[in-house]
């Protein structure tokens, strides 16, 4: 379990991290998620002991990490978002090299490398260099190098970043195995379908906040049951937003010369009343999108931006 | 701590002298520079192995005391060439020029000089290369003395006699304290090029690998892990240190098997000042490896920092051929106080108590550094 209180970091004037709170239950995947620079990286380092929060507590299975580093770290297993390997050492020395920096040693060590290996699909190239390695065979192994010492605590740091997509199917099944096998699992990404296919709870961070926690179904239930519609065109927001000011079904989340947001209900059916109404308005609409609701609508309900900009 | 430095110590050792340019830099270029450099500057101050050289122009008219006076030298220990080629007598390291007329001219009891110059005027070695030329020629006019008969003539006989004779009293003159040969050749090439290539690979392997590290995000992992970050730190410079030692033991046994250098009657004290050295050049490359920010910061200031640091210190050519500016200046630099300890144990004889202020010097140098290198150590 991870409890993370109030976090907070800063950089100078900049706050990277702004009073952040959640907590991450055994036996499931809890999901940070945020565009870049948001936040997520900051918050991984402090719970892994690497940085020093600003202010604010983070509890690793009950352990502070600030006061009690040692005993916290000793049952994390830290992914991170760079591949933090020894190019020029084999997969299997970069395997034991981190086995043996958790206490791992002897037979127990042996088989925990072959262990991590064989379910990262690695074993047969174990001897290899990792220079010689794909980007995902990569990735596979800096995930079997987190894992190696059987952490109770996991946290992965977008740890799909760049791979090919067998490499992403392998990889996000051992998180969903490692959840299954009872462990608190902390994931960051800044892909939408991922944090809602995978993460059992989530957090969006945008600007070092939470700007929305919750499950799955209760964040899908914040959006209202709208659905979200993207016209393209040109527009003059005054006369957008007079125009759907007493449309309890609509609303407008944003607006620029060029590209409106709304929050709409039964958005399919009301197509034709909604293109009246842009009319009326003087807006010239090329192009319309209807999205269903989503992790993507509810950010961009929040925020007023695209997560992938 | 101690386990996290030891672990962290062992990978580093493995990971480094699995390096090409390690292996390249520790154990087959450093046997080349002692060749190399030692066969270069076999005649800086000739010492050494081989007997000094020494150009005597002697006039055809000089007569049959100036072979005497030749032999006298040889007897003195230097190899004496004849010439009156004014270049050759010009480019000699020493030379002695007899007059003409010499051997008429002392026979009729006139006064005549002999000349006597070196190219370097300065150090005890061109003293004592005085005392032995003028040792020479006083038992030249010995022999003149005594073989002399009542008129005051003598002949080349009777000099050819005596000089097979033994003496009925042998003067042996040796410098008063202890011979202080300056090391030329391989005495200077071996334990300079020792000392060079420590501190070259400290600064260039050693600091590359914590570069690379941090670059790779391998530190920022190895923070987060439950090693305590003092022992990793300290073991950085341990495995660091231990290479060291292994290039300096390798150095001492291809010197010693190859290049014949006797290191001198105070061995322990000798590997305290390399040991020191070892630990002074660690600690300077993790503060190098925490400074830099690219692989190629890191070489380029190591290469420039190390052969700058060595040339200034004495490593390249013996330091007591430069002015004395630059010896003074050696003695405010690592590499000067290591080669300045080396040269008084190993070739001036000076014992163990004389380097006593490089060991101190050398102690605080490596607490300096570690202290910097701990506080500037980034893991990010
Ligand atoms: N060491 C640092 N110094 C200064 N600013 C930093 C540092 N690390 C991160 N930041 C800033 O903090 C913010 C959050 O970064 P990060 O946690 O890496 O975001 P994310 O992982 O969500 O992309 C960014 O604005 C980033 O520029
Ligand atoms: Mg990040």
């Amino acid at each position: 379990m991870i409890e993370v209180a109030q976090l907070r970091k800063e950089y100078g004037d900049l706050v990277a991290v702004g009073g952040v709170s959640f907590t991450a239950e055994t036996g499931a995947i809890f999901g940070l998620l945020g565009p870049n620079g948001a936040g997520k990286t900051t918050t991984i380092g402090c719970i892994s002991g690497l940085l020093e929060p600003t202010a604010g507590t983070v509890r690793v299975r009950g352990h502070d990490v600030v006061r009690e580093g040692t005993r916290a770290k000793a049952s994390l297993g830290v992914v991170p978002q760079e591949i933090a390997l020894y190019e020029d050492l084999s997969a299997g020395e970069n395997v034991r090299f981190w086995g043996q920096a958790y206490g791992l040693g002897g037979s127990k060590l042996r088989a925990r490398m072959t262990d991590v290996l064989e379910i990262t699909g690695l074993l047969d190239r174990a001897d290899d260099r990792v220079d010689q390695f794909s980007g995902g065979m990569k990735r596979r192994l800096n995930f079997a190098c987190g894992i190696v010492h059987e952490p109770q605590v996991l946290l992965l740091d977008e740890p799909t970043v760049g791979v090919d997509p067998q490499s992403r199917v392998r990889l996000l099944d051992l998180v969903r195995e490692q959840a299954n096998q009872g462990v608190c699992v902390l994931y960051t990404t800044h892909y939408m379908e991922e944090a809602q296919s995978m993460c059992d709870r989530l957090a969006i961070i945008d600007h070092g906040h939470i700007i929305a926690q919750g499950s799955l179904e209760e964040l899908q239930a914040q959006m209202g049951e709208r659905d979200l519609v993207r016209v393209s065109g040109s527009f003059d927001e005054n006369d957008l937003r007079r125009v759907f000011s007493r449309d309890e079904d609509v609303e407008v989340v944003t607006v620029d010369d060029a590209q409106a947001t709304l929050s709409v209900r039964q958005a399919s059916s009301k197509l034709p009343t909604l293109l009246a109404a842009l009319t009326r308005a003087d807006s010239e609409v090329r192009d319309i999108t209807v999205s269903q609701p989503s992790l993507e609508s509810l950010f961009i309900k929040l925020t007023g931006k695209e997560l992938r900009e | 701590m101690l386990r996290a430095a030891w672990f962290i110590a062992r990978s580093d050792v493995a990971y480094l002298l699995r390096q090409r340019e390690t292996l390249l830099w520790t154990f087959l270029m450093p046997p080349v520079f002692f060749f190399f450099i030692g066969s270069v500057t076999g005649g800086f101050a000739g010492g050494g192995g081989s007997a000094p050289s020494i150009t005597v122009q002697s006039p055809e008219d000089a007569g049959f005391l100036a072979d005497h006076v030749v032999r006298r030298i040889e007897e003195q220990g230097f190899e004496v060439t004849r010439s009156s080629d004014p270049d050759t007598l010009a480019a000699a390291r020493r030379r002695l020029i007899l007059p003409a007329g010499f051997t008429d001219s002392v026979a009729a009891q006139k006064p005549v000089k002999i000349e006597f110059a070196t190219q370097s005027d300065a150090g005890v070695d061109t003293q004592y290369d005085q005392i032995r030329v003028a040792r020479a020629v006083y038992g030249v006019l010995a022999d003149v003395i005594v073989s002399a008969d009542a008129e005051g003539t003598f002949d080349p006989a009777a000099i050819e006699r005596l000089a097979d004779e033994p003496r009925p009293l042998q003067l042996t003159v040796s410098q008063a304290g202890n011979r202080a040969e300056i090391p030329t050749g391989f005495e200077q090439s071996v334990p300079g090029t020792m000392v060079m290539f420590t501190l070259l690979v400290m600064l260039t392997g050693g600091a590359v690998l914590l570069v690379i590290e941090r670059n790779q995000g391998l530190l920022r992992r190895l923070a987060s892990s439950p090693l305590p970050r003092r022992g990793v730190v300290l073991g950085k410079w341990g495995g660091r240190l231990f290479l060291g030692l292994v290039q300096i033991g390798f150095a001492m046994l291809v010197g010693t098997l190859f290049f014949k250098i006797r290191w001198g009657p105070d061995l322990p004290m000798l590997l305290a000042i390399l040991l020191t050295w070892g630990a002074l050049a660690a600690a300077l490359g993790i503060l190098l490896g925490n400074l830099a920010r690219t692989e190629g910061q890191s070489i380029g200031l190591g290469v420039l920092a190390s052969n700058v640091l060595a040339a200034l210190g004495g490593c390249w050519w013996p330091i007591e051929v430069t002015p004395q500016w630059m010896q003074s200046f050696a003695l405010t630099l690592p590499t000067g106080w290591t080669m300045d300890a080396l040269h008084k144990l190993v070739n001036f004889g000076a014992g163990a108590t004389s380097v006593v202020p490089h060991l101190l010097a050398l102690v605080v140098g490596t607490l300096v550094l570690g202290w910097a290198a701990v506080r500037t150590f980034r893991f990010q």
